[in-house]
Parts: C-alpha cells; sequence; structure tokens
C-alpha cells in the first residue's frame, strides 16, 4: 500500500484536477512513467541564428519541481545539438547522417534560426570534406521527423533576418518544408524556455496541440499581451504615456504592440522572476508576432504599421 | 611523411558555425585554416534605420553575449551626445554585463571546454567524440561530470541576475540610452546578493579545485597553442564614482618581454581586411569606411570572417588579454593560460559585483534623457567575455547611415589578412601535436581554449 505520493504524483494530480493553473509547469513529470531516454530521438538544428533560442531552454527551471536542464536532458534521447554535444566534426555529422538514412519517420526535430536563399551562406558540417547545406540536412531531416517544432522567431517567421532587404534572403522553416509536414511553431525572441519544454513534452507524449493561424500552440499564445498586462485599467481609463519608459502608464501611446501581440509572458515572468516587458518599463514589441521587428520600436503613430493593421 | 588534411566542421561546444581545417605532417600541425561558416548581415540590416533600435536589434548579433552588444550600442549613441551616465547606471550596466560574464564564463568551463578532458558518459548527446587522452582517473572524473551538471543551475542563475537588471536574459529588455529601463527595488536587490553568494560558493568550492584538477593532469597545455604575444582591451567596467576601468583599455606588445609596458589604445590603429574573406574588397580599412559586400565566389576567399588588425598586428583578445594589459600576465599564452584567465576572471566579477550592489542608491536617478543625435559618428567599446567589442557607428539625418561590428571572436579566429599573416586561433594550431588524424582532440583544445563565438564573429 502507497502511503507515500511522489512530489511528482502530487503534481501531476493537481494538474488533471484542474487546480494548478497550467501557467506554473512545463509538464516535465508527464513523461515520469517514461524511462530516461526512452522516447524518440531528438535533434536540434541552428541555422542562421544566435543560439538564444537554445540558451533560453538551458535556462528551464521549474520552482515546484525542482526540475531544470539537466533533469530535461536526462529525460531526452538528445542525438544532436551542437551546443552541448560532445561530438565535432566527422563522428558528428556521420551520426546524424546515419540517424536520417533510414526511411521512417522516427525523430523529433527542433530548428532554431532561418534559411538563407542562397548556398554557401550557412553551411552545418563537413561529410568526406564536403560542405553540408543547412538547407539540405534540414529538409532531409524533416522526412525523418515524427513531428518538427521551430524554435524562435527566425526560424517561425523569419525574425530579424526577415528583414533584410539585401540579397541573401533569409526564409522561415514553413518556406522549405512541405505542408503536410506536422509543424508546431514557437516564435519568440526568445522564446520562453517553458513553452519549449512543454511543447517538447507534448511532442514526446504524442499529445495533441491545438494551434493558431500561425501554427503557434493556443493554451501558450492564445491570449494578447495587452489583456494580461497589469496596464490594462490605465489603458480602459485612457491614461497614456508620452514617456516611452513611464513607470505607470498604458504605452500603447509610445508603440507598444501589446494589442496585436500573443504569448503569456505577463504572467509567467522572464528567468525565475515576475519580470517581463512592461513591467520593466519598456513597450512590447511583439516578438511572438510575424511581424517583427517593425521599427520604428518606439513610436507615437500607429499610421502605416502592418502590427496594427492586423489588428482591425 | 606525408601531409594529411584533417577538416573538423561542424566544431561542436561553441557558439555557432565554425569549420577548421588543418594539414597535418609529422604528427603536428602544419597550418590551420578558420572558416566562419554562417553570414547573417546585420551592419547592411540597420542602415536606414533610427540610431534608438540599434541596441534592440544589435543583441539579436548573438544569444550567448547580447547585452554586450546592446550597452556597446547604447555606448555608440551616447558619445554622440554630452554627457555622463548617473552612478546607478554604471552600477546597473557593470552588473547587467557582469552576469552575463558569469553564465558564459561558467557554460565554457564546464559545458563547452570540460568534455575535451574527461569522460562523459556513454549516452546521448555525450557518447560520441574525439577519444582519447583522458587522463583523470575515472573517480575524479565522475566528480567533475557531477560539477558539469550542478553548473547548469547555477549558469541559469547568473541569468537571473541578468534579468533582475536588464529585465530578461538573453535578449536585455531593459538597456535604455542614457542608464536602464528600470530600478532595482530592495527585494531585486536582496535576490542578487544571495544569487552572488550562491555562486561565490560554487567558484570557491567547485570551478577552482576542478580546474585544478585538469591543469594538474594537462600541463603540456600551458605550452601549446601559443598565441602571437599581441593584446588588446578596450575597457570595461567603470567604478560607479571615479569612472576608473576595472579592466583598462591597452595594447600590450611582443610577449614575452620583460620589457614590454601596456601602450595607450588608439582605435585609428584598428583596421580590417578581408582578403581572404568572402566579401568585396575595398582595402584594409577603417571599419569607418568599409562596407560588407558579400561575395562567396571570391577566390581567395575562405571565411566570413573579416581580419582585424591593430597597427597591422594580429592581437588576440579575451580573460587572458584583459590579464596581460593589466600588467599581471608576462607570458604568452597558451591553451591552459586561457581557461585559467577565464575561471580567475569570474571570480573577481562575483566580489567586484557585490561591491557594486553595495553602492546601489534606491531612489537616486538610473537614467538620464538623452536626444537623439540628427547626425554624428562615434565608436561604442567595451569588453563581451570574448573580449574587445567595438560598434562603429555613422548617423545622417537622423537614421543610421554606417554601421560596422568588430567583435571579440573576429579578432581571435579572423583568417589571413592581405599580408597572408595568420589569425590568433590559425597561429596557434599551428605546432599542435596530433596522435589521431581522425580524432584531432588536441587542435579541439587549443580552438576551444578562445571560446568562439562565431554568430559575434561574422555577425
Amino acid at each position: 500500500m502507497r502511503i507515500l505520493v511522489s512530489r511528482r504524483e502530487f503534481l501531476r494530480h493537481l494538474l488533471s484536477a484542474g487546480v494548478l493553473a497550467s501557467i506554473s509547469s512545463a509538464g516535465l513529470f508527464k513523461l515520469e512513467s517514461w524511462a530516461d531516454g526512452e522516447g524518440p530521438p531528438v535533434v536540434w538544428l541552428e541555422g542562421a541564428g544566435c543560439s538564444g533560442c537554445l540558451i533560453s531552454l538551458a535556462n528551464y527551471f521549474d520552482s515546484a519541481s525542482g526540475d531544470g536542464f539537466p533533469e530535461l536532458l536526462a529525460k531526452l534521447d538528445l542525438k544532436y545539438a551542437p551546443l552541448f554535444m560532445t561530438a565535432s566534426g566527422e563522428p558528428a555529422i556521420s551520426q546524424l547522417l546515419d540517424l536520417l538514412s533510414s526511411p521512417s519517420k522516427h525523430i523529433l526535430l527542433l530548428v532554431s534560426g532561418a534559411i538563407p536563399s542562397r548556398e554557401g551562406y550557412c553551411t552545418v558540417g563537413s561529410f568526406e570534406s564536403k560542405e553540408q547545406e543547412f538547407k539540405q540536412i534540414l529538409v532531409g531531416a524533416a522526412r525523418s521527423a515524427l513531428r518538427v517544432a521551430g524554435v524562435g522567431s527566425c526560424a517561425c517567421y523569419g525574425g530579424v533576418l526577415g528583414a533584410r532587404a539585401q540579397e541573401p534572403r533569409f526564409a522561415p522553416l514553413d518556406h522549405y518544408l512541405p505542408p503536410s509536414t506536422s509543424l508546431t511553431l514557437l516564435p519568440g525572441c526568445p522564446p520562453h524556455p517553458d513553452w519549449i519544454v512543454t511543447t517538447l513534452v507534448g511532442m514526446i507524449a504524442g499529445e495533441n496541440i491545438p494551434l493558431d493561424r500561425y501554427k503557434r500552440p493556443l493554451s501558450l499564445f492564445g491570449k494578447t499581451v495587452c489583456s494580461q498586462c497589469a496596464r490594462l485599467p490605465e489603458k480602459q481609463a485612457e491614461r497614456f504615456a508620452r514617456d516611452p519608459y513611464d513607470p505607470e502608464l498604458c504605452l500603447k501611446t509610445v508603440g507598444c504592440r501589446g494589442e496585436v501581440s500573443h504569448c503569456d509572458t505577463p504572467a509567467r515572468g522572464w528567468n525565475g522572476t515576475d519580470s517581463w516587458c512592461v513591467s520593466r518599463n519598456t513597450i512590447c514589441v511583439g516578438c511572438t508576432e510575424p511581424f517583427f521587428p517593425e521599427t520604428p520600436f518606439v513610436t507615437t503613430s500607429q499610421e502605416g504599421s502592418a502590427a496594427w493593421r492586423r489588428s482591425g | 611523411m606525408g601531409q594529411t588534411i584533417s577538416i573538423i566542421d561542424p566544431v561542436s561546444r561553441i557558439e555557432g558555425h565554425l569549420r577548421l581545417k588543418i594539414t597535418i605532417s609529422s604528427g603536428r600541425v602544419e597550418s590551420a585554416q578558420a572558416q566562419g561558416t554562417l553570414y547573417r548581415g546585420f551592419e547592411n540590416l540597420l542602415a536606414g534605420r533610427s540610431p534608438e533600435d540599434a541596441r534592440t536589434i544589435c543583441q539579436r548579433i548573438c544569444g550567448v553575449c547580447p547585452a554586450s552588444h546592446g550597452v556597446v550600442s547604447a555606448d555608440a549613441i551616447e558619445r554622440m551626445k554630452e554627457g555622463a551616465l548617473p552612478k546607478n547606471a554604471r552600477i546597473l550596466r557593470n552588473l547587467l554585463l557582469g552576469s552575463e560574464f558569469l553564465h558564459s564564463h561558467i557554460l565554457h568551463f564546464y559545458h563547452l571546454c570540460m568534455p575535451d578532458y574527461i569522460q562523459m558518459p556513454e549516452r546521448s548527446p555525450w557518447g560520441v567524440a574525439y577519444g582519447g587522452d583522458r587522463r583523470l582517473p575515472p573517480e575524479e572524473a565522475d566528480v567533475l561530470y557531477s560539477h558539469y551538471l550542478e553548473a547548469f543551475r547555477h549558469r541559469k542563475n547568473a541569468h537571473t541576475i541578468g534579468s533582475l537588471v536588464g529585465g530578461r536574459m538573453p535578449h536585455s529588455i531593459g538597456i535604455a540610452l542614457g542608464g536602464m529601463s528600470s530600478p532595482l527595488n530592495p527585494q531585486g536587490h536582496a535576490a542578487i546578493g544571495n544569487l552572488l553568494n550562491e555562486l561565490e560558493t560554487f567558484v570557491r568550492t567547485r570551478m577552482f579545485p576542478d580546474l585544478g584538477k585538469i591543469a594538474a593532469r594537462y600541463p603540456d597545455y600551458f605550452f601549446i597553442g601559443r598565441g602571437t604575444g599581441h593584446f588588446l582591451c578596450f575597457g570595461a567596467f567603470p567604478d560607479p564614482s571615479s569612472g576608473k576601468d576595472l579592466f583598462p583599455q591597452g595594447f600590450r606588445s611582443g610577449l614575452p618581454s620583460t620589457h614590454s609596458p601596456t601602450a595607450p589604445l588608439l582605435m585609428d590603429k584598428i583596421t580590417e581586411s578581408v582578403a581572404h574573406s568572402w566579401y568585396e574588397d575595398g582595402g584594409e580599412q577603417s571599419p569607418f569606411r568599409e562596407s560588407t559586400v558579400p561575395e562567396r565566389e571570391k577566390v581567395s576567399g575562405y571565411s566570413w570572417i573579416k581580419a582585424p588588425r591593430y597597427m597591422g598586428k594580429v592581437c588576440e583578445v579575451g580573460p587572458l588579454a584583459r590579464l596581460a594589459v593589466l600588467g599581471l600576465v608576462n607570458t604568452n599564452s597558451s591553451v591552459m593560460s586561457r581557461i585559467l584567465a577565464r575561471v580567475v576572471e569570474t571570480a573577481l566579477l562575483i566580489h567586484s559585483m557585490k561591491d557594486w550592489l553595495g553602492q546601489y542608491e534606491f531612489d537616486a536617478p538610473f537614467r538620464v534623457a538623452v536626444d537623439l543625435p540628427d547626425s554624428g559618428a562615434a565608436i561604442g567599446r567595451g569588453e563581451a567575455p570574448r573580449g574587445s567589442l567595438a560598434h562603429y557607428v555613422i548617423v545622417n539625418e537622423k537614421a543610421i547611415q554606417k554601421y560596422q561590428v568588430v567583435t571579440p571572436t573576429s579578432w581571435n579566429c579572423s583568417p589571413r589578412d592581405a599580408h597572408d599573416v595568420p589569425g590568433v586561433l590559425e597561429k596557434a594550431s599551428a605546432g599542435t601535436p596530433v596522435k589521431n588524424e581522425k580524432e584531432p582532440i588536441e587542435v579541439l583544445r587549443v580552438l576551444h581554449s578562445f571560446d568562439p563565438c562565431m554568430a559575434c564573429s561574422v555577425h
């Protein structure tokens, strides 16, 4: 007879009973019944990006359970992640190509970074001395993938590189992956680690993840930033800021895109604090949206703005 | 005995995309080519934008050291206007940058560097590796591996400090022209103090002894991977009251030598060459006059990294360089001395951050208003975790006309220049003994000692 309930079992019970707000946990304990490394092989590819998404993931920490990045690594069969894997060179790229040579769909693929329109601008390894284009490796990996997640705004919508006017142009994932790909997008610059872990756990557990029209999980991106902001009463009372760093008033009049941006950081907070953009007196720039980055960020006018045109 | 060409690509456990091509003869590296293999073009996408937007966009150059770019970008614009930052603003920026150094150095020592020296577990992502030459006995290696796991929490906590100061890590939202967007409150202040205490204990009881265990087993690495003997520092971590830098700026040349004092830093002696880089060649020139026009088919090119030079010399930057410029190091750099300097700097910064934190005054100003310049030219500068960083900015009619970035890894991992002189990593790789050409772990150790960040190096 079990007298003691483990902390993880207790959390799971609370979550399924709807007692715990889903905001509090990315649900790593859902994989508790899986032996370490039992799930499908996970591959993380880095294209034209800055590694900020993987660094953000390394900041994962769930204070309720004490689970962090090491616990996540222990659970995963993370076959390829250039920032952390021991292998370099031919052993590394051979292992990846072997993994992708199977005709069946058997891996989970996470992709960060955008894809250049020309060859020679982003190569990710050399096999038998020949450079491998990120684009080719990506397309091959997607063919082997049960599910694919785009991580960060660059992979999802082009992000900061999508703003380039000169060649080469940089495109997001769905430009090169077939429409039949099971694709979930986790934008943000960077995305919150909880979003990545929640989605990865869901993918491993074979869950259906309801998505919005931009392929973002509704549970994470379903609400506007504005609707969750502590300054909403100021907006409703039409008390608007003139100073872009105003500590109290609604920042819409200085360019805040909260009305047309979607994520849950106002409730979730960053890095284990309750800090998020507006709470630190800066406007939301809409980094989870396809229009990011729309400059000038700080602006008194919505005229000509793609962001606000969308909201209408 | 013939020559063998060995390619290390991908180089793992660095930030970004690097390909190292080495020529091996008689069991030693004869020559090396360091190749940056990703181009993104930040300098071009900044043209035409408001100077106000630069620091937000520039942070996306790198997700490991974004705050360094953000602060240096703000510094460039601030230099176009009169005025000094208030004391609290200096403190907050020092704490923000300090937190970035701490996260980055812990990440480097444990997660990027250590797997070259200890046998990691068989399971993914560690099982496949260049084997051989792991000299620590299994019991010691197991302890270091447990610290590798423990270190993840501490580097995360360093980012928490950065978030308490600058709103979020990575990609801080709180850097403002003239200071920071929001002040510290007493709870944030106390939380930072507690985290610094935890970090101090970790560095003293884990990082230092672990460094000692590795250095003791690999003393030959104090003589492998020698640099060029020239070192730069652009100055960093100003004292909140006096403005005097913790790491003063300067140029130290010709080490080892007892007669090589630190010379003043002269920014106009910095040039970049693209002779062997995939860009249209305008000749070796100041970044103020440079353009960045990719030319991937260029036959003489082999890297996306440009070749910065100081007075024509190939200079090393980073934690060891900062100590050399301070006058505390009198020998040429090596693999082990670079790693040692990074750990020492981690400890020094924790102490400094505690001191700066103690000087913070609640309710004192943390930002001064800075009007955007209509026109101006300035070089924002500072030290990022990996070394000297500069943003060259020209503003005309309220918009950015030119934006050129020279990063630490541009200095350390540059290709050959117009005179065919190799970059620091290329020079340091030469002479490295290699036991197994298919698994050149020795060369990987040289490479990792520089802690390369490729996203920065090419930008």
